[in-house]
């Protein structure tokens, strides 16, 4: 019988390679314009996702099948007091990746 | 690649509070949206627990039923996988569920250690892993940090506490997948393939896979 092994979110082996960075909202809240919020949002995202896919790539070449994703991809995304930004647009074809 | 996701502990569709389930249902469709936006099909699972005990577990097992099935959208429902927790649900409680809703059950078998393990892990695995209907069963590998910290997980994985399983699961004969869920994260799986490398019934065929 066979058994793989996976995962969990970040990979030990791979500098600088966070899935999950995020901003309090506190300090979200101290830039000054709606847009300079979301921006700061989607650069996080971004990075977020870059690195993902850094990891997708990292546990292709050392054949694990197995991963689970971080659940905190797109930072503060389902929090309430955050403006409203339509990440799966803006990051569609990131995502698709 | 086999992917999943677990939404946080507090992302739970069992509270009396009713706005508490709205909020989680909020998280389970940001985590689906995502999904479905990196063009992954229902077999990118979403893990979750059953929730709270609220002083009467009979009743928030059936809150837990209903609201799964009357508050979650069916296209969601299809990505969540059940696991047991450990301080509220036992592996039995949650195959129950598992079983009565249709719903693919993972073994958490640290959890299992905290929670209900005079419950025989022989009698329910073969249960277990015929929750995952066609798909491969995945079980939840952790070790225990100490004994102060029993529910903490360690750095590592300890080689016993994968062998013991396996060697109740080798009975079966049932292919199975492992999330390692270690401090040290990949070194971790990379630790353990090293160690069962001693073991005379382990073939290791991959990095991260094995055939026994």
């Amino acid at each position: 019988m066979l058994i793989r092994f996976g995962y969990v979110a970040i990979s030990l082996q791979l500098e600088n390679a966070s899935p999950s960075k995020t901003i309090t909202l506190a300090n979200l809240k101290k830039l000054p314009t709606t847009e300079a919020q979301i921006g700061r949002l989607e650069a996080l995202a971004r990075t977020n996702l870059d690195n993902t896919l850094r990891i997708l790539y990292y546990n292709k070449a050392h054949q694990i099948h197995l991963y689970r994703f971080t659940s905190k991809l797109i930072p503060l995304a389902t929090h309430p007091d955050v403006p409203h930004w339509d990440y799966l647009d803006r990051l569609g074809d990131k995502l698709k990746k | 690649m086999r992917v999943s996701a677990h939404p946080d502990h507090f992302t739970l569709i069992n509270s009396p509070n009713h706005a508490i389930n709205e909020t989680s249902l909020k998280d389970l469709e940001y985590h689906h949206q995502i999904f479905n936006t990196m063009g992954l099909g229902d077999d990118a699972k979403l893990v979750m627990h059953i929730g709270g005990l609220y002083k009467q577990k009979a009743e928030s097992i059936e809150r837990f039923k209903d609201n799964f099935l009357h508050l979650i959208p069916q296209s969601i429902q299809r990505r969540i996988v059940l696991e047991n927790d450990d301080k509220s649900y036992t592996a039995a409680d949650v195959l129950s569920i598992c079983e009565e809703l249709g719903i693919p059950m993972v073994l958490d078998i640290h959890h299992h250690q905290c929670l209900g393990k005079e419950e025989k892990l022989a009698v329910l695995l073969p249960r277990i892993f015929q929750t995952w209907d066609n798909l491969i069963p995945k079980i939840h590998l952790s070790s225990p940090k100490d004994e102060k910290k029993f529910r903490s997980h360690a750095d590592n994985i300890v080689l016993e506490d994968f062998l013991s399983f396996l060697f109740l699961a080798k009975k079966l004969n049932q292919d199975f997948d492992v999330m390692i869920e270690a401090k040290n994260k990949d070194l971790a799986l990379f630790n353990l393939l090293q160690q069962l490398k001693e073991i005379k019934e382990v073939k290791i065929i991959e990095p991260a896979s094995i055939l026994v």
